[in-house]
């Protein structure tokens, strides 16, 4: 009786095997030809190079992500590929019965990790040339598709404080010697016409925009080295004239940018400190070691952000550097109970994202109230890259990595190095040419959207500030298959999926299950050469 | 004695001080340096200045100078039997050669014409981007008497790879008669205003108009980028249709005030014939250009107003089709009374010589004009920042054409964008200047000198003279001209990148005078001497 059950339900379940196979394979060719038609059937005005495809927008003209538009327990997938999807979206239904899949991602919305705070990007002198160059309307068209909810749904804009690499000259508010007392510290044209304008713009379209500040130099004569760019020190140290001086210049930014309506969230202490003790690094440096850092912390720049009304609330980020550093520089500064209460959180840089991730995982081990926020990233500033590479999948590639490593490595955030560069990469005084989300084609007044601006979207624009990492598994270890999985406030959830594989015979049937919802699975494929966001609409039973 | 030791001194200064050009703001790259121009400065090409007998070098150089100007003073006795060149030899690395440059003014060949560019869509666009005293400082940089002083402008009729879109004139089928036919807000836009500030700066600069391709429903493919030929044969109601079309381009802009010195009938009318061309494009084999010329073009333009004094340009395509070609139309007699000269395209210009001289045998009362030349299209780095390759490639080029009979040489963009475009078809190419908006800035390439140091000294009307070196040099390669007014010109390019050389000038109808030239590694100096 026992082995007849048992031969008729093998037997059922054979059957129902092989319907699901021959209906996967069924499925697989229909998903074949979507995915084909997905290369020309979205919005995306692609323009074909060499690496991969570009989208393409003018004041007439320019794609948008396609709203989410589902009801509860509904769930959409929104795919991006190397063969030209761009945030292409399908209405998932989710199954009962498991279907099949040859990739299981189980999540546990009961293990949760550390708290997204958002994404960004960077308000430098060359994103604001680069937007003057263009027409104002199409100026704002790239503010919107980065910073309005329907775009990119940025939270943070990093601004330099003076010049940087991204910069069309060297300057600081300040080239008076010995003007401790700041009385000539003035901004310049770059602020009131590159940055404040798109600062404000940005605002409109986010109010809660958070703006954090980081200096690459001092004045250069508060230098050992006299100069603004290139290695070199604070003079003196922690409390003197200089140091003083120095956090003077802090604090009238802030008033000078308050004058503009424009407040800030926090300050970074310094943008890479190391690089100000590389004798070949030619762009503006300053040098600060964690000890250096944090007696100026304590002594200088803590008390006198707490004693202004500018800058009384304003949050100090440390390091700002190479996830090498940590978490050596991290136990330096915030062991110290005096200099510790003054910071908020780690800034990580994210060229040494190759390296091991227990730099991050130790740091949040030691510093567990202290956030760890991404606060540059970008591709292309190799010397021996291609600035510009158009259309490069290689690169979006590369950014969701980066992304999905950090995520998973108790990072908060995540934050682009320019906003809008030009066809050389720049402009950069110093030739530091990098490749950016978005490429400016003042000539025919346009602008391409790089596949980069994608891989960002694919996270930033579902993840809502307040999200929360969970736990997710892969039920087999698939090298060039990884990803992450977020609890969206409103419990909506976010599951992130790159397939780096290059050939088209490593497609996956991605099967995701929520632990705590057994009774629901969720299909769908992830092509070679894709990203795809899952997203679970809050479901209540 | 002392003397001796005074050259010497000055010799190696020459060749170790890398000079910049006065007034370059220099920018360094990988491959080189460019010169940034903003609405504030910019270098410019410094005055001649000369009284009658004296003379003047100007340098360029990979190592930094831009057309550094010296004073040459000509000296009576051969350096040679003075045994200074020895010393030169002795003292500066024992690498300094010394070579002798005759040059004969009695020995004349062609009259040069000038030099120019092209107005293209790209050119415009990028000019467009820039602020307006900006782009004027761009259009007086290539065609006033102090800057490149060029004399040719070539204009495409309609859209051509470097549009930013596919279009024609007149797109509506059918129309034979062209009561369709307008310009576009390219014209608008991007080509009238600029050749009009061109005009401002040159009251001479010579217009030539060519189609890419005729609107697509002439075409036997109905698509007007591709490959493809004329529907119909000559005289036929496709032929009329087209012919019409380019009287109406002429028409067009003669009201906007500009008239057109000449035509070419197409531009590399061999694409056409490619399948993998994806350009616009039109097939005319030599035989159907012929006939196209003797029954369509030729007697049209003859009756039309506007273009009744506009000569007609052949072929306009690569120095490999010659003498082929030319042979062909210009055999057939009544053909070649509609015809002015033979267009000439610089892509094949590692090809014998010998088909620009048996073309200029054969038919030695047409002009050969180089309609087209460029670099870096299908490199990787369109744009190569700082590239002194590809200014030698350009120096080459032009002293290889005008060495062999050709009248004059003409830049593919006037300016591009850092991509090297905007193309639809991303045909990217460098271009002598490269806009940059974002700083309302450019940049002036190697290139730009390249052909400053034949165009800013070679006069229209000037004619190629004889040039001899005492012995063949491989590094060494160089051409003379006698201007209009008496002047002589001679451009020399120093290939080698390590040894300089001493190249004394002498111009055998003047044996007394010898003109001691001072060349770095990878330099180009052109000599000017002033009657």
């Amino acid at each position: 009786m026992k082995s007849r059950f048992r031969t008729i339900f093998s037997f059922i379940f054979f059957i129902i095997f092989c319907l699901g196979r021959s209906q996967t394979f069924h499925k697989k060719i229909l998903s074949n030809r979507a995915h084909f038609l997905a290369a020309n059937a979205d919005d995306c005005t692609s323009k074909s190079f060499k690496d991969g495809t570009v989208c393409v927008c003018s004041l007439d003209y320019c794609d948008e992500i396609p709203a989410l538009d589902i009801t509860m327990g509904q769930a959409a997938v929104y795919m991006s590929s190397h063969a030209g999807a761009r945030m292409h979206r399908d209405v998932i239904y989710a199954t009962d019965a498991e279907p099949f899949g040859t990739l299981h991602l189980t999540i546990d919305s009961s293990k949760m990790y550390q708290t997204i705070q958002g994404f960004g990007s960077t308000f430098s002198d060359a994103s604001g040339a680069n937007l003057r160059s263009l027409p104002d309307k199409l100026a704002d068209t790239v503010i919107r598709q980065y910073f309005s909810e329907s775009g990119l749904n940025l939270q943070f804009g990093r601004v330099p404080i003076a010049s940087s690499d991204f910069s069309g000259r060297v300057y600081s508010y300040n080239d008076v010697s010995d003007d401790y007392m700041m009385q000539n510290f003035n901004l310049t044209k770059e602020d009131f016409q590159w940055k404040i304008p798109y600062i404000q713009a940005a605002k409109k379209y986010n109010q809660n925009l958070k703006l954090f500040g980081a200096p690459w130099s001092a004045p250069g004569w508060m230098k050992t080295t006299k100069a603004m760019s290139g290695p070199g020190a604070l003079s003196g140290k922690a409390g003197d004239n200089y140091h003083k001086a120095y956090t003077t210049y802090f604090v009238r930014f802030l008033e000078e940018y308050a004058k503009s309506g424009i407040s800030f969230w926090a300050l970074s202490t310094q943008n890479q400190p190391t690089l100000g003790s590389d004798k070949k690094n030619k762009i503006q440096s300053t040098l600060f070691t964690a000890e250096t850092q944090r007696d100026f912390i304590k002594s200088d720049l803590g008390p006198a952000l707490k004693g202004s009304n500018v800058g009384k609330d304003v949050k100090v980020l440390i390091m700002d550097d190479n996830r090498g550093n940590l978490p050596k520089w991290a136990d330096t500064v915030l062991n110290d109970r005096d200099a510790a209460p003054f910071v908020a959180g780690i800034g990580v840089h994210s060229y040494q994202d190759s390296e091991s991730d227990k730099h991050l995982d130790e740091t949040h081990k030691n510093h567990p109230n202290f956030f760890i926020l991404g606060t540059e990233a970008s591709e292309g500033g190799g010397a021996k890259d291609v600035s510009v590479d158009y259309g490069s999948w290689d690169r979006a590639e590369d950014t969701v990595s980066d992304i999905l490593d950090d995520l998973n490595n108790w990072v908060v955030g995540w934050t682009e190095r320019n906003l809008i560069l030009d066809a050389q990469g720049g402009p950069s005084w110093v030739s530091d040419f990098a490749d950016a989300p978005i490429i400016a084609f003042p000539a025919l007044a346009q602008f391409y959207k790089q596949p980069m601006f994608y891989a960002i979207a694919h996270f930033s624009h579902f993840i809502k500030p307040g999200a929360v990492r969970i736990d997710h598994s892969l039920n087999v270890i698939e090298l060039e298959v990884e990803s992450s999985a977020f609890l969206n406030p409103d419990g909506s959830k976010v599951i992130v999926m790159v397939n780096k594989g290059s050939l088209v015979a490593t497609e996956h049937t991605v099967v995701v299950q929520d632990t705590a919802d057994n009774r629901n699975h969720y299909q769908f494929k992830l092509p070679h050469r894709s990203i795809t966001t899952l997203y679970i609409q809050t479901s209540n039973f | 004695m002392a003397t001796r030791l005074f050259l010497v001194v000055l010799a190696v200064c020459a060749f170790s001080l890398p000079t910049f050009g006065s007034d370059c703001t220099e920018k360094k790259f990988k491959s080189g340096t460019v010169c940034v121009c903003d609405v504030t400065k910019c270098d410019e090409i410094p005055n001649i200045d000369l009284t009658s007998g004296q003379a003047a070098t100007f340098t360029t150089a990979n190592s930094g100078a831009r057309l550094h100007r010296d004073i040459v003073y000509a000296t009576d006795s051969d350096p040679s039997r003075s045994n200074s060149c020895d010393y030169y030899f002795i003292i500066i690395f024992a690498t300094v050669t010394c070579l002798h440059l005759t040059i004969d003014t009695s020995k004349t060949y062609q009259t040069i014409q000038g030099f120019g560019s092209t107005f293209s869509d790209a050119s415009g666009a990028n000019l467009r981007s820039l602020p307006d005293k900006l782009a004027d400082t761009v259009i007086r940089q290539y065609f006033s008497e102090s800057g490149l002083n060029l004399q040719f402008g070539r204009v495409p009729i309609a859209s051509n790879d470097f549009s930013s879109r596919v279009y024609t004139y007149n797109d509506v089928a059918d129309d034979y008669s062209m009561t369709h036919f307008s310009l576009q807000r390219e014209d608008y836009q991007w080509k009238i205003p600029y050749m009009q500030m061109a005009q401002k700066y040159n009251h001479n600069l010579k217009f030539f108009g060519v189609p890419w391709s005729a609107p697509g429903w002439l075409k036997t493919t109905n698509s007007t980028s591709g490959y493809g030929s004329l529907l119909g044969s000559s005289q036929g109601t496709y032929h009329k249709a087209y012919v019409t079309y380019l009287l109406k381009f002429f028409d067009e802009y003669q009201k906007n005030g500009i008239d057109f010195w000449a035509m070419s009938t197409q531009n590399e009318p061999t694409s056409g014939g490619d399948k993998k061309t994806k350009a616009q494009s039109m097939l005319f084999t030599a035989e159907t250009q012929r006939d196209f010329i003797k029954l369509d073009l030729g007697p049209a333009l003859r009756t039309s107003s506007a273009a009744k004094a506009v000569k007609v340009l052949i072929m306009d395509d690569n120095r490999g089709n010659l003498p082929k070609w030319a042979d062909t139309v210009l055999k057939d007699t009544e053909t070649a009374s509609y015809v002015a000269g033979i267009g000439l395209h610089s892509y094949q210009d590692s090809e014998s010589d010998k088909h620009l001289q048996q073309t200029h045998d054969n038919h030695p009362k047409y002009f050969i004009f180089g309609t087209e030349a460029s670099e870096g299209y299908k490199s990787k780095d369109s744009v190569d920042y700082g590239s002194w390759d590809r200014a030698e490639d350009y120096v080459e080029d032009i002293l290889d054409d005008l060495n062999n009979w050709v009248a004059g040489w003409t830049e593919r963009n006037l300016i591009l964008d850092a991509q090297g475009g905007p193309s639809w078809v991303s045909d990217f190419a460098d271009a002598p200047i490269i806009a940059f908006p974002a700083l309302a800035q450019f940049y002036k390439q190697p290139m730009f000198y390249a052909i400053a140091h034949f165009s800013h000294f070679i006069k229209p009307g000037a004619v190629r003279i004889d040039h001899s070196l005492n012995v063949p040099n491989l590094d060494i390669q160089k051409s003379a001209f006698l201007n209009p007014d008496g002047s002589k010109v001679v451009v020399i390019l120093n290939k080698n990148v390590l040894a300089p050389y001493s190249v004394s000038v002498k111009d055998s109808q003047r044996s007394s005078d010898h003109y001691q030239v001072h060349m770095g590694p990878r330099s180009i100096v052109t000599l000017y001497i002033q009657n």
